[in-house]
């Protein structure tokens, strides 16, 4: 998902709710003497929670976006975007004022994003997994370190069985720390190809190790 | 329905010793006669026989022959060591899950071979080998006519031997029937193509259908080792035993005291409807698959007089230690209710010693082992 997704004013309410922040930042801005505040800029572009889920890429943080100077540009940019597109009432129907373009404001925050640091991805833990057994929708899993600490645990089958990874077999597991939260990835280990003559040679030792005759003719 | 004797020799008792570090269970039995056996067995170390709980208790005590081992079903947490067992002690008769002979035996094992092979894991590996292992030292004392050996299944004698049903001491099997053998034998065989190459491994849990369920008769005293015997297993026990069979003073309980370990009326036939002394239940808990559940263990309490457990578990009330590195275990633990999985090799004992009227005249726990 593309950042400048959030300067989108997609509802009534929302027109509504942009004005009004629109108007507070800029008074903001005034009081304090046209000194940038980095905080009420970020406000403007804050994410939802839901642009936070797995899926999706990671807005920069705070710091990151303060410690470059060309935000401001972009602030700037921004305010010039939302005073045009101010709304106004007429008849109950909400009219803007002028054409909508934010063509500039894209092109100024893709070259920020370019300048912008890049978050670090920051593998927290590496284990290796195994699925101990698949109960219903439960699997049961064993997370071993390189240390040799084992942790155990459930989750759901069918999402580790969508990944490939199946009843009593390996997986890598890696908690990962994004910079705003921390998720996992599971990988499985792939199987080991028997040969059908190795295969063979192990059915030959088994019936030497352990004969045919258990049958029940030697029952009790 | 067998008879009972009264007993007149008021000093034999029969013991039943129960050993579990939280994966794997092991059941040491003292006839009154003075004879030993043993159901089940699990150690961790398999090089190293001096760590398998189960046989140091028997050295312990100076036992040098066992007159029967059963191996309930061939899951590795009833086998892993077992092979320590038979190498170290004189095994007089071998009970074991019925519905594979010869060459269907075969077949498990090279499943099992194969499949150890394919994941390269170690521990499965090791798991493999034991269990041919077990088998090849079976067949050793076959050979030899030190050993015989009995497929168990559905209702039927097994001690002593010649089968006496008039014996004061009796074992008796209840499990597997002969409806689930042969369902294990036909997932079996769908693990394997038209030209015998096999093909995937058996579900783990499928293994469990063809556990041994075992009644222990003394006199009046009946303890029921219910092995990983599942809902189906029981559901056919019940409709074959009269209800009086299954009348228990103490119960192993079956499968770790899962969701899946018992089924409607099976507790209410166990303690008899509750108009006689309800039974004691022992449990030997399975940590990494969260066993026993909550859920069977408020069912085990209407109908048990006590609950012992051979070692501590993680009841869902507690949430257990979060430890370093933070932020990657808080989320596991979240994400997989990922808990801290014991080192500790600390095997708890549960002992009961019963008398033939049904009364309990010892218990010991040896730690970790406690009551719930």
């Amino acid at each position: 998902m593309q950042r400048h997704d959030f300067l989108i004013t997609h509802s009534r309410e929302d027109a509504r709710n942009d004005r009004k922040w629109s108007h507070y930042r800029l008074h903001n801005f005034n009081m304090s003497g046209g000194r940038f505040s980095s905080p009420d800029w970020f406000a403007s572009f804050a994410p939802t929670d839901e642009d936070f889920s797995d899926e999706h890429s990671e807005p920069p943080s705070l710091d990151q976006v303060t410690s470059d100077p060309s935000a401001k540009l972009l602030y700037l940019e921004a305010m010039r975007s939302l005073e045009r597109d101010r709304l106004q009432p007429t008849w109950g129907r909400i009219q803007q004022m002028g054409e909508k373009d934010y063509e500039g404001l894209m092109v100024a925050f893709k070259e920020l994003r370019h300048t912008l640091p890049v978050i670090p991805v920051t593998v927290l833990e590496e284990f290796v997994g195994f699925v101990e057994q698949i109960v219903g929708e439960v699997a049961y899993v064993t997370l071993t370190t390189n240390t040799g600490e084992s942790l155990y645990g459930e989750y759901a089958a069918s999402e580790m069985k969508a990944k490939g990874i199946m009843e009593r077999r390996r997986f890598k597991c890696r908690t990962i720390d994004t910079g705003t939260h921390v998720k996992f990835d599971l990988e499985p280990i792939p199987d080991r190809h028997i040969s059908e003559e190795r295969e063979r040679a192990i059915l030959e030792n088994l019936r030497n190790e352990l004969g045919d005759n258990d049958g029940p003719q030697d029952d009790y | 329905m067998m008879a009972r004797k009264t007993t007149t020799n008021t000093s034999a008792s029969l013991e039943i010793h129960v050993f579990g570090a939280g994966k794997g269970e092991s059941i040491v039995l003292r006839c009154p006669g003075g004879e030993w056996g043993v159901v089940d067995c699990y150690t961790s170390l398999l090089n190293d026989s001096s760590s398998n709980p189960t046989l140091q208790f028997l050295k312990d005590r100076g036992v040098s022959t066992l007159e029967f081992l059963c191996l309930t079903h061939p899951h590795d947490d009833h086998f892993r060591g077992m092979s320590q067992l038979l190498e170290q002690l004189h095994v007089k008769h071998f009970w074991r899950f019925s519905g594979l002979a010869g060459r269907e035996l075969q077949r498990l094992a090279l499943s099992l071979k194969v499949d150890a092979e394919q994941s390269e894991d170690p521990y499965i590996s090791k798991s493999a080998d034991e269990f041919v292992s077990v088998m090849q030292l079976v067949k050793k004392g076959r050979d030899a006519k030190t050993l015989r050996q009995k497929m168990v299944t559905g209702y039927q004698q097994l001690f002593p031997v010649p089968v006496d049903t008039s014996a004061e001491f009796q074992i008796w099997s209840f499990a597997p029937s002969g409806n689930q053998v042969a369902k294990y034998e036909e997932a079996l065989a769908t693990c394997f193509t038209e030209d015998g190459r096999f093909r995937n491994a058996l579900p783990h849990a499928h293994h469990n259908s063809v556990s041994v369920g075992l009644l222990v008769r003394f006199g009046q005293t009946c303890i029921v080792l219910g092995g990983d015997v599942e809902r189906s297993g029981w559901q056919d026990a019940l409709e074959e035993l009269q209800p009086e069979h299954l009348l228990a003073n103490a119960v192993k309980v079956s499968h770790h005291g899962s969701d899946t370990g018992y089924t409607d009326g099976l507790w209410q036939k166990l303690s008899g409807n509750k108009k006689k002394k309800l039974p004691i239940a022992i449990l030997v808990p399975y940590r990494r698959f969260g066993l026993p559940t909550q859920t069977a263990l408020d069912h085990i309490r209407q109908h048990a007089s006590k609950i012992m457990v051979t070692c501590e578990f993680d009841q869902s009330t507690t949430p257990g230690r979060v430890t370093a590195p933070l932020k990657s275990r808080l989320f596991l633990r979240t994400k997989l209710r990922a808990r801290l999985l014991s080192t500790s090799q600390n095997y708890g004992r549960c002992t009961l010693v019963y008398d033939d009227s049904g009364n309990c005249i010892k218990s010991e726990l040896i730690k970790p082992a406690h009551e719930l």
